[in-house]
């Protein structure tokens, strides 16, 4: 195993963690993660105050937040907070990553979010928010004229959560991933809201759109497979979901799925036939990590 | 002239076959085998193959499920409880009894020694059955002063262990088979204020028809999130002798985090490897991925870490072949286990041998 494998990245930068009583100091191409370990003392906005004390804030682009006290009980609304009141000190803060957990850290079903309205009103530059977890997440409709990339992770989309992205504007967007989840862990929607979301977010802009981790995979790509819209897209994203022949044979279908760049449906449940068409039919697509179906059972690949 | 080796093993295992091949590699004579099954039944046999000068090895009696049955029937015997019909394959049930029985095999093994004086173990017995039984090897090691986890005693069932971390003020901990092998029977459990709970484990728990559900160990980890299974699960490792432990946070790679064995030659860190697991649990067989160390850790790390188990290695000085399990992050490293059969990495090479090179010539 080499280095790199280790290495993760965010917003095009590789991701360091940084450690309290560290001086802040970025190599180029770099963002910093703070993180707490379970047994940590003390609190996450305690923590941020320092990095921040410690950093160039007018030059600081992008942040990672990992795991904070106690995750699984409690919200990053205290140290959102401190990133609110200090708002006119980042002006340069274009990426932010709010929940880069691990299972062992806490279940991705587990990780208690908050309210991310005002952190949207506060910081107008912000191009790339990805959020992990969507227990106790809020998002009001809004506009955002800077947001390049939205991502919220979790283990079951809120329908809150979609109706409030499907009245909102963000007429920069060029990546917008959603992991819809299952029935188990939140999700509570289906394809027409899925359809409503991308509705109001499809601009120009949209390269790049992600629904992943869905059990509604099937109904999802035959919905898209009739899109001509898809065709413009650089990549179509239904990895890690529930994915079938059902909705691979609509893929296999389509004119505009065809055309799409990079199409990932890794962890999929298609049958080796079906996937042979798929490869033939879809240029771009790509096929990892083949689950095998046990008992007629589907699983996403993220859920607990 | 080579010494002789004998080792109390099961025919054809990776391990014997580990321990051959590195003979064949340095012409030596191939090991004598003794094979569990047959010196339950003829402890004779073993007698003769250590009457003249030799290195004995033990080798774990493993998947041999006549050996199985027969250590949990001597165990039975010595508790003087019912003999239990035999278990399935991968099912994990009586390990109390197995290791009961096993402890009377290591008793009658030293006596063996005893009157054996020109067999040199590679580990004896006594430290074997200390480090069999894990929470007796933790208490060893603490009381010694070497790092481990906090111990939070012994627990019969999922109310203890839950009554142990309400008294810790923790919300998360391991329950740990005392006399599992490797990941079989450990079971790390969380909790939140909201009332859920879950239970990772490679313990499966089978519901089989009518009858009471029983535990398999596989190698899949999966999670258990019902409140009355992850009670199932934890009821059922823990009646087997069991013990609480709190959770000492691994560093990360990636998406998962990682641990270390570390093996003890003689006293002194040799072989290592870093296990990295996304799903909590990152013993080797159970989907882990292996790098090297000194690719995740720094060199102050790898000294700590090497540290440790010189210290750990000491307080079972007369053992050859130890394999440690550690997590070292930052400044503080704990030792998760000693494992007196640490040494199956098979193609992990320390100095250019693998481990059973190295053994033959630490010996």
């Amino acid at each position: 195993m080499t280095i790199s494998e280790r290495t993760e990245r965010f917003a095009g930068l590789q991701v360091i963690d940084w450690k309290p009583g560290e001086p802040v100091v970025h190599q180029p191409g770099q963002v910093h993660r703070l993180s707490m370990d379970y047994d940590d003392e003390g609190t996450m906005a305690e923590r941020l105050t320092a990095y921040l004390d410690a950093a160039d804030t007018a030059s600081l682009q992008a942040l990672v937040i990992g795991a904070w006290g106690e995750a699984h009980d409690e919200g990053p609304t205290p140290f959102l907070e401190v990133l609110i009141e200090r708002a006119a000190e980042l002006p340069a803060l274009k990426a932010l990553f709010v929940g880069d957990m691990t299972y062992e850290e806490c279940e991705i079903s587990w990780i208690i979010q908050g309210d991310y309205g005002p952190l949207l009103t506060a910081f107008t530059g912000l191009e790339v928010l990805r959020i992990r977890g969507s227990t106790s997440l809020e998002l009001p409709a809004f506009r955002h004229d800077a947001l390049r990339e939205l991502a919220i992770e979790c283990g079951g989309l809120p329908r809150e959560i979609s109706e409030a992205l499907g009245a909102s504007s963000l007429p920069k967007l060029e990546t917008l991933e959603l992991w819809l989840g299952t029935d188990d862990y939140g999700f509570d929607g289906d394809v027409d809201l899925v359809r409503r979301v991308v509705a109001a977010l499809r601009g120009p802009a949209l390269k790049t759109l992600g629904l992943r981790d869905a059990e509604i995979a099937d109904d999802v790509a035959k919905w898209l497979a009739g899109e001509a819209w898809v065709a413009g897209l650089q990549k179509l994203d239904l990895s890690l979901g529930t994915l079938g022949d059902a909705g691979a044979e609509a893929l296999c279908g389509s004119a505009h799925v065809a055309r799409v760049p990079v199409v990932d449906l890794s962890h999929h449940y298609i049958s080796p036939a079906l996937q042979e068409r798929l490869r033939a039919a879809v240029p771009g697509v790509v096929l990892d990590d083949a689950q095998a179906p046990d008992d007629e059972d589907r699983y996403v690949a993220v859920g607990e | 002239m080579a010494m002789r080796w004998v080792v109390l093993g099961v025919a054809g295992s990776k391990r014997t076959r580990g321990l051959r091949d590195a003979c064949e590699r340095v012409g030596r004579p191939a090991p004598v085998l003794v094979a569990w099954r047959d010196w339950l039944r003829d402890p004779a046999c073993l007698a003769a193959a250590l009457s003249a000068p030799c290195v004995f090895k033990v080798e774990p009696p493993g998947d041999d499920a006549e050996v199985h049955h027969a250590l949990v029937a001597r165990g039975a015997e010595r508790l003087g409880r019912p003999v239990p019909p035999p278990a399935e394959p991968g099912e994990l049930a009586g390990t109390d009894l197995w290791f009961a029985g096993f402890s009377d095999a290591m008793d009658r093994l030293a006596a063996t020694l005893a009157q054996a004086p020109g067999a040199r173990p590679v580990n004896p017995p006594a430290d074997i059955l200390a480090m069999t039984d894990k929470l007796e090897c933790q208490q060893r090691l603490q009381a010694a002063g070497v790092p481990v986890p906090r111990l939070l005693g012994p627990v019969a069932d999922h109310a203890a262990f839950v009554a142990r971390l309400d008294a810790a003020g923790l919300d998360r901990g391991w329950l740990k088979a005392r006399f599992g092998s490797s990941a079989a029977g450990v079971v790390a459990f969380r909790r939140n204020r909201r009332g859920q709970v879950s239970a990772t484990t490679s313990a499966h728990l089978v519901h089989g028809g009518g009858g009471a559900p029983r535990l398999f160990n596989v190698k899949r980890v999966r999670s258990y999130h019902r409140p009355d299974e992850v009670r199932r699960v934890m009821d059922l490792v823990a009646a087997q002798g069991a013990y609480a432990e709190a959770w000492v946070p691994k560093p990360r790679a990636g998406a998962g985090h990682f641990d270390l064995r570390l093996l003890a030659l003689r006293g002194a860190p040799a072989h290592r490897v870093a296990r990295i697991g996304e799903r909590t649990v990152t013993n080797l067989h159970l989907d882990s991925r292996r790098a090297d160390p000194a690719d995740l850790l720094d060199v102050s790390e790898i000294r700590l870490a090497e540290d440790t188990v010189r210290r750990a290695a000491a307080v079972f000085g007369g053992s050859g072949v130890i394999g440690f399990d550690l997590v070292v992050h930052g400044p503080r490293a704990h030792v998760l286990e000693a494992n007196a059969f640490g040494d199956l990495l098979p193609g992990l090479r320390w100095g250019g041998r693998d481990p059973w090179d190295a053994a033959l010539e630490a010996a």
